[in-house]
C-alpha cells in the first residue's frame, strides 16, 4: 500500500463550510432564454422518436448516391442532414420532396448531379408536455418546469465559473472556516510557513496587496495551513489520501519542465510538506467551490 | 447573459453611439478606457465641432465623461483581444472572460499597431499574444517579452515564474516586475527570427539573441487581428454607410474607418452605427 | 456525436475511425474556451462528427508528440490521418466549411 503524507497541525474543531449563508452572493444572473430554447430543442431532439420516412423533408438525414463529373459529388451512401447546408445548399434544396428509391437529376454550379436517396430517417419531436418528460426517465426530471429548472442550472454552472461575486463566496466561506475553526498548529510547521510567507509577500504586485497590511497578507500563508488541516481530515473522511508517490510524480513533472536543475535543488524547493500543505488546502478548496456552484444552482432557479 | 451590443474603444465615435443605444434601451458592454479619447485631450483647441464655441480636449472629454455617468452608462478597463462569432453572436474576450453580445462596434481609433517583421509570420509558432494561453510551453526555457502597456505587469510575472529566463522590452517606462530571471533590455526589439520556429530575436543595436519564445503584449489589437476575416482598406475597416462591415452584426465608427479623422464625423459615423445595430437588432428578433 | 477527453493511452484509439476535430487547449487558455464552446454547439447539428478534446497542461507528452506549438490549435481528422491543423480561434462558419469540406471530399 501507498505511502499517505500527513501534517502534524491538525484540526481539533472544524466549522462546516456548509454552514456558511453564501445567499447574498448569488445575484446579477438572468436566464438566456435563446439558450434554453436551444437546449431545450437538443433534449427534445435526443428524444425524438426516429422514423424511417418515405418523402424527404427539412431537417431529416437522408442517405444518397450522387453521380456527376465533381468527385465532391459522385459518391455512394453519403449522409446528409437536409437544410443545414453543410453537403450542398442546391443538393439539398433538390432533395426536398424527393421519395425513397427515387432518382433525379439535380443543378450543381449549372453541371448535373444524379442522385438517389436510399433512406430517409426523420426525428418526430415530442411534444413538451409533462407526460412527455417524465417518459424521457432523466433522472430527477419529470414535469416540463423539472425540465427548464434542469436548463437553466446548468446555464448557472457556466455562471459560476465566470462570475466575481461566485469567487467573492468562496473567499468569504474560505475566510469563516478558518476563523471558526480551532486549530493546533505544529510549531515546526508554522515556523516554516511564516517563513515562506516571507519569502514570498515580496513577489506580490503592488494592485494585488493594496489596502492590506503586513499581517493580513503573512495570513493569507498561515490560513492556507490551517485549511490544510481541515482539508486533510476531509480526504480521511472520504477515503483518500496523498501519497509519497504523489509528491516523486510531482518531482518527476518538475524535474523534466527544468532539466538544467538537480533533482535534489528542485525538491529543496517543492518541499514534501510544501506539497502536502497546498494539496491539502486544494482539496478543501475544491469542495468549497463545489459548493458555492450547488448553493448558486439552487438559489438562482428558486423562482423557475 | 447576453448583451445586445458589445462596444470596443472610447472615443467620441463610441461614446456618440453609446448614448443613442441606451436611448433606445439596448443593454451595452462597453470596453475602453475610463480616460476616454488620448486624442481628443490632446487636442488644444476644437473650433469646428456644431454648437461648441472653442472648446479645449480636455474640457470635452470632462463634458463627455459627465453625460456617460448621466446617462447610466458604465467602461470596463478591459483589454480586449479577440472576437469570435458563432450561431450564439459573438464572444468577446476582455480581459480573462468571455462576454456574449449580439452585435459588436468597433471604434478602435486610428492608431495600428504596427508588428515587428517576422512577428505575423511566426505567430503560433513561438510567438503568442496570450501569456495564460501559451505559457505552459516554456517552463525552463528562454523567452522575450514585448511589453506595450503597464497593465500587461500580472501577464509578466506569469510567464516569469513559468520561463528560466525572460528578456523584457517595454515601451511604457521603467516597469515594476521584481522577479531575479527578468533582465529588463534598455535596447529596442527590431526583428523576431526564426524558419519554422523562432529561434532568436534581433536588437536596433545589431546584437542577436537566442531565445526559445517570444511573447507580445499590446494594449491595442489591430482591427484585422480582433475580427478574423474583417475586410479592411489598407488599415481603415471597410463599411457601408450603415456603418455595416462585411461581416453580419459587425459594425464601425470613427478613425477606424479612416479619413478624415475629424470628431464631427467620429460622432456622426457613431450614430449611424447606434441606428443600424438597432435595425439589424429588431430584425433578428423577428426571425 | 460525441465529446471525449483524451490522453495519451486513449489518443489513437479516439481518433482511429470516423471524422474526428480534436480540439487542443490548455486549462488556462481562455480563448480556448470560446473555441471549445463553439464546438460544442456544432456537434449538436453533426451527428457524424466527433470531438477529442486534449488538455495539453495535464498531458504534456501529448501535445508534444502531437507537435502543438499553440493553443489552442484544432486537428481535423478523418480515420486517424490528420487532414488539417489549424492553430488559433476559428468562428463557426470557418468551422462547417472546413467540416463541409473534409467530410464529403
Amino acid at each position: 500500500m501507498a505511502e499517505a503524507l500527513r501534517i502534524k497541525t491538525r484540526a481539533a474543531k472544524t466549522y462546516d463550510y456548509r454552514s456558511v449563508d453564501i445567499s447574498e452572493y448569488a445575484v446579477g444572473f438572468t436566464p438566456d432564454e435563446e439558450q434554453y430554447e436551444r437546449d431545450l430543442a437538443r433534449v427534445l431532439k435526443r428524444y425524438g422518436t426516429k422514423q424511417e420516412a418515405q418523402i424527404v423533408e427539412y431537417g431529416d438525414t437522408v442517405t444518397l448516391t450522387c453521380v456527376s463529373e465533381l468527385p465532391r459529388y459522385n459518391k455512394t451512401g453519403l449522409p446528409v442532414i437536409v437544410g443545414k447546408g453543410l453537403f450542398g445548399k442546391d443538393i439539398e434544396d433538390a432533395l426536398v420532396g424527393m421519395r425513397n428509391g427515387e432518382t433525379k437529376t439535380a443543378l450543381v454550379d449549372e453541371k448535373p448531379v444524379e442522385i438517389t436517396v436510399s433512406r430517409i430517417v426523420h426525428t418526430v419531436l415530442p411534444e413538451l408536455t409533462d407526460e412527455n418528460v417524465a417518459s424521457f426517465g432523466m433522472e430527477g426530471i419529470s414535469t416540463v418546469r423539472e425540465l427548464r429548472r434542469s436548463l437553466i442550472k446548468k446555464q448557472v454552472e457556466g455562471f459560476v465559473l465566470e462570475d466575481e461575486n461566485a469567487d467573492m463566496a468562496s473567499a468569504f466561506i474560505w475566510q469563516e472556516v478558518a476563523r471558526n475553526s480551532v486549530i493546533e498548529r505544529d510549531p515546526e510547521e508554522y515556523a516554516h510557513i511564516l517563513k515562506k510567507a516571507e519569502r514570498k509577500i515580496g513577489d506580490f504586485a503592488a494592485e494585488q496587496t493594496e489596502g492590506m497590511d503586513h499581517d493580513s497578507l503573512v495570513n493569507i500563508f498561515v490560513s492556507e495551513l490551517d485549511l490544510a488541516a481541515i482539508g486533510a481530515d476531509m480526504m480521511e473522511k472520504d477515503g483518500t489520501c496523498l501519497t509519497v508517490e504523489d509528491y516523486n510524480s510531482y518531482i518527476d513533472k518538475l524535474c523534466e519542465a527544468y532539466p538544467d536543475r538537480r533533482r535534489e535543488d528542485i525538491a529543496a524547493d517543492h518541499t514534501v510538506l510544501d506539497y502536502a500543505i497546498e494539496n491539502f488546502a486544494n482539496y478543501l478548496a475544491g469542495a468549497i467551490d463545489r459548493y458555492v456552484a450547488d448553493c448558486f444552482k439552487e438559489l438562482l432557479t428558486k423562482g423557475i | 447573459m447576453r448583451y445586445d451590443v458589445a462596444i470596443i474603444g472610447s472615443g467620441p465615435a463610441a461614446i456618440s453611439a453609446a448614448l443613442t443605444l441606451k436611448l433606445h434601451n439596448k443593454s451595452i458592454i462597453w470596453f475602453g478606457s475610463k480616460n476616454l479619447s488620448p486624442k481628443v485631450e490632446r487636442s488644444e483647441m476644437i473650433a469646428n465641432y456644431p454648437g461648441v464655441k472653442m472648446v479645449t480636449g480636455t474640457e470635452l472629454n470632462r463634458l463627455y465623461r459627465e453625460q456617460i455617468e448621466d446617462a447610466g452608462l458604465e467602461i470596463e478597463e478591459r483589454q480586449v483581444t479577440n472576437i469570435s462569432s458563432s450561431r450564439r453572436g459573438f464572444m468577446v474576450l476582455g480581459g480573462n472572460d468571455i462576454y456574449d453580445a449580439k452585435t459588436v462596434l468597433l471604434a478602435l481609433g486610428s492608431t495600428s499597431p504596427k508588428g515587428f517583421p517576422g512577428e505575423a509570420e511566426l505567430l503560433g509558432h513561438g510567438v503568442s499574444y496570450c501569456a495564460t494561453c501559451d505559457g505552459f510551453l516554456y517552463p525552463g526555457r528562454t523567452i522575450a517579452i514585448f511589453c506595450g502597456s503597464k497593465e500587461f505587469e500580472h501577464e509578466v510575472n506569469y510567464l516569469a515564474e513559468i520561463a528560466a529566463k525572460v528578456y523584457l522590452f517595454t515601451s511604457c517606462g521603467e516597469p515594476s516586475v521584481s522577479r531575479e530571471n527578468i533582465e529588463v533590455n534598455p535596447g529596442k526589439l527590431k526583428t523576431i527570427q526564426g524558419e519554422e520556429k523562432v529561434t532568436a530575436i534581433e536588437l536596433t543595436d545589431g546584437t542577436t539573441v537566442p531565445v526559445d519564445g517570444v511573447f507580445v503584449l499590446r494594449p491595442a489589437v489591430a482591427p484585422g487581428m480582433l475580427v478574423k476575416g474583417l475586410e479592411l482598406n489598407g488599415a481603415d475597416i471597410v463599411v457601408d454607410r450603415r456603418m455595416a462591415t462585411n461581416k453580419p452584426g459587425v459594425f464601425a465608427a470613427g478613425d477606424c474607418t479612416g479619413r478624415p479623422y475629424q470628431l464631427a464625423k467620429a460622432v456622426g459615423e457613431g450614430n449611424i452605427a447606434a441606428h443600424s445595430i438597432v435595425e439589424y437588432l429588431a430584425e433578428k428578433e423577428k426571425q | 456525436m460525441s465529446i471525449n477527453i483524451a490522453h495519451t493511452d486513449t489518443f489513437e484509439e479516439l481518433t482511429r475511425e470516423g471524422f474526428v476535430i480534436v480540439d487542443f487547449y490548455s486549462t488556462t487558455c481562455v480563448p480556448c474556451k470560446m473555441l471549445s464552446r463553439i464546438l460544442e454547439d456544432l456537434t449538436e447539428d453533426y451527428p457524424f462528427v466527433n470531438i477529442v478534446k486534449v488538455n495539453v497542461t495535464d498531458d504534456p507528452k501529448l501535445g508534444a508528440d502531437q507537435q502543438i506549438e499553440a493553443v489552442p490549435t484544432v486537428k481535423f481528422m478523418r480515420d486517424g490521418e490528420i487532414l488539417e491543423t489549424v492553430v488559433g480561434l476559428m468562428d463557426e462558419d470557418e468551422i462547417i466549411e472546413k467540416i463541409s469540406e473534409y467530410f464529403y471530399n
